[in-house]
């Protein structure tokens, strides 16, 4: 038995002793670019919590806004539903060195304090390990900020899948020290495939994905987050475009996956070993690719997560998924 | 509802009378710390002049106690000691002295650092806890850190309370050494009980140790001189009179102060005027209700050695039970 399956045998010993029928938390990430929030205002007794994209830490320190206007009414919304909502702020060095690192967490302060989020999710991605002393720093002086506010805001950070303590080493993020620094620890179990088709998550990089995050995370902060959308490579141009199930490229620019296979027949094949939805389709002489993650999928990964015994669950990204996905967080999420 | 149950545990500086502690009381003791080795601005670490003892080690983990190394360190040595590649030297030498010897757990005591050695400190303590914890078996960090009464206070040292609380297996807090240049309490009871609410506003309770005073302060004041005593030193064996032999010698009778709930009294030697505050097992008693009603998991207590028979029946009835 490898350390990590062992790693899961005994995470799924231990859920089984605290009771298998628990709910896990669940919620979702709104991005800043697509209006459609559909699923959560019919659906609003299912979430947890959401975090919005909300802005981008710029390199003097200082926010700015990049969601749209009309999200103000939406955490207003949100928390008259009790649902918890966090500010999810994307970007990187030079903003999180320094005094630009005390000018972003006085505005991430004010922020929380003006529209009342109930947390600041941490979403910067791409450093080098050379960062890694100065991202532990902000997050440690940002967890003592929010910790100070009345009332306590929590703190979550998201941050990329590692199956190898190795490549762990190099990265910026140190997943034991955020799993005792943050209150919940989102993991990205996703985009396992970039530059050349393939699975956005396949069964067995999650499996791997799992065991190594709870290796350092404790279950009780780990927040495994799975995909609700795809991928379309360009097979012939080397290009990729991320797609959900229900954008219209008269709206976003993009077809999402239900009008591309309206548009160019066929049909979605599900693949073995990947657990992954797969589509082929030709388009002015390009051959295309698409892995799809689908409700099938998430149902095999929620129970998965529910397995590992991790506290909650996390989707990217709400906007235009398929509403196939809703039975299966009610069914299996908030069980 | 009966209370928790906290742990309870003390620092061994001397390796003489405190093994005899160790070894007479181990029934109460949860964890001991050794005080071993002191930081070298480097990040070496540097063995004092006892050697460490495997056979002690073994015997205590064998009688069900936790052993955890101690080291010390202040400026000028630090912060330097734990910046960069020093304080990467450092941990490696802890990662080798934990396989080593079979620590449970490393203490990290490190004092009177200026404010510019808080981040530093901090990533320092991050970089131990994922160094320790990645260690067969995990190995236990505690950082032990000076008393504040305020986010004030704690802004002007070393001392990230939120974040050393959250990185941190346990955070011994030294709610001690109120009075220092001149005579007075160790620690009066309106100040410790500020300094509990503060250490618990920002310390988990499961991971807050409030760390306790186990020694008393004689200050010559003419001369501002001061020096530490215990409970049953004996000068001939120390070079030191403790509380009970100055007692028997200048037939002193210490009288209980209050508010600051503390024993106190005067005596002349050589000429010269002395002035001893004492904590005593009395005020042992009244602080560790402090702190089992502020909710620490634990009680620490520097130092073991010389300890009277008394403080161990407060341990046993306070602490233990």
């Amino acid at each position: 038995m490898t350390r990590g399956a062992r790693w899961l045998a005994a995470a799924a010993f231990a859920a089984a002793l605290t009771g298998c029928r628990r709910p896990m938390t669940f919620g979702a990430w709104i991005s800043e670019w697509h209006p459609d929030v559909s699923l959560l205002k019919a659906h609003p007794e299912l979430y947890d919590s959401i975090s919005f994209s909300w802005c981008h830490i710029q390199p003097d320190g200082g926010l700015k806004r990049v969601a749209p206007p009309n999200r103000d009414a939406l955490v207003r919304w949100a928390h008259e539903r009790g649902i918890k909502v966090y500010v999810t702020i994307g970007g990187g060095p030079p903003g999180i060195t320094g005094k630009a690192s005390e000018r972003c967490i006085k505005e991430l302060v004010a922020v929380c304090e003006k529209y009342g989020f109930d947390g600041v999710d941490v979403d910067i991605e791409g450093l080098d390990k050379s960062f890694r002393d100065t991202y532990t720093l902000f997050i440690a002086h940002l967890v003592a900020a929010l910790k100070t506010m009345t009332p306590p805001r929590r703190l979550s950070v998201t941050l990329a899948e590692i199956q190898d303590p190795k490549v762990e080493a190099n990265y910026f993020a140190d997943y034991r020290v955020m799993g005792r620094l943050a209150d919940e620890v989102r993991i990205m179990c996703y985009d396992v495939n970039w530059d050349k088709p393939g699975p956005i998550i396949d069964r067995e990089s999650f499996a791997a994905d799992l065991a190594f995050a709870l290796s350092r995370i404790p279950a009780a902060k780990l927040v495994p987050a799975v995909p609700w959308y795809g991928r379309d490579w360009n097979v012939t141009d080397g290009t990729h475009e991320d797609i959900l199930w229900r954008m219209t490229s008269d709206v976003d620019g993009i077809s999402g996956m239900n009008e591309l296979v309206a548009k160019w027949g066929g049909k979605p094949v599900w693949r073995e070993p990947e657990g992954e939805l797969s589509y082929t389709y030709t388009a002015a002489g390009k051959r295309h690719e698409v892995w799809m993650a689908d409700a099938k999928q998430f149902a095999r990964m929620v129970d998965e997560v529910r397995k590992a015994g991790a506290v909650g669950i996390y989707v990217w990204q709400l906007e235009y998924a398929d509403p196939a996905f809703i039975p299966v967080v009610r069914a299996k999420v908030k069980r | 509802m009966k209370p928790p149950r906290m742990t309870f545990g003390g620092w061994m500086p001397e390796f003489k009378d405190d093994i005899l502690q160790l070894k007479r009381n181990h029934r109460l003791i949860h964890s001991v710390s050794l005080f071993h080795y002191m930081i070298r601005k480097d990040g070496h670490v540097k063995r004092s002049n006892r050697r460490e003892s495997s056979r002690l080690i073994r015997w205590a983990r064998a009688h069900g106690v936790k052993v955890y190394a101690t080291i010390g360190g202040t400026p000028p040595p630090l912060p330097a000691g734990i910046t960069g590649g020093a304080g990467d030297r450092c941990i490696a030498e802890i990662v080798a002295l934990c396989t080593k010897f079979g620590y449970d757990g490393f203490d990290i005591d490190f004092e009177a650092m200026p404010v510019a050695g808080r981040d530093p400190y901090t990533l320092f303590i991050a970089k131990l806890v994922s160094a320790l914890h990645a260690m067969t078996p995990p190995r236990l960090v505690s950082a032990t850190i000076q008393d504040v009464p305020s986010v004030k206070d704690e802004r002007t040292t070393a001392f990230d309370y939120h974040a050393l609380g959250r990185l941190a297996d346990h955070v011994r807090v030294m709610f001690y050494d109120y009075s220092w240049k001149g005579p007075g309490p160790l620690m009066p009871r309106a100040y410790f009980a500020e300094e509990l609410g503060y250490a618990r506003s920002r310390i988990p309770a499961e991971k807050f140790v409030a760390a306790l005073p186990w020694y008393g302060r004689d200050w010559v004041p003419a001369d501002t001189a001061h020096h530490d005593i215990v409970w049953m030193q004996r000068e001939k064996e120390t070079n030191l009179a403790g509380m009970e032999e100055l007692k028997e010698r200048f037939g002193v009778k210490p009288k209980w102060r209050e508010p600051e709930g503390e024993y106190t009294f005067t005596y002349e030697r050589d000429g010269k005027h002395h002035e001893v505050w004492m904590p005593d097992p009395r005020k042992f008693t009244w602080m560790v209700r402090a702190v089992r009603q502020a909710g620490a998991s634990g009680i620490y207590v520097w130092h073991l050695a010389h300890a009277s028979p008394a403080h161990w029946r407060a341990v046993r009835t306070e602490v233990r039970r």
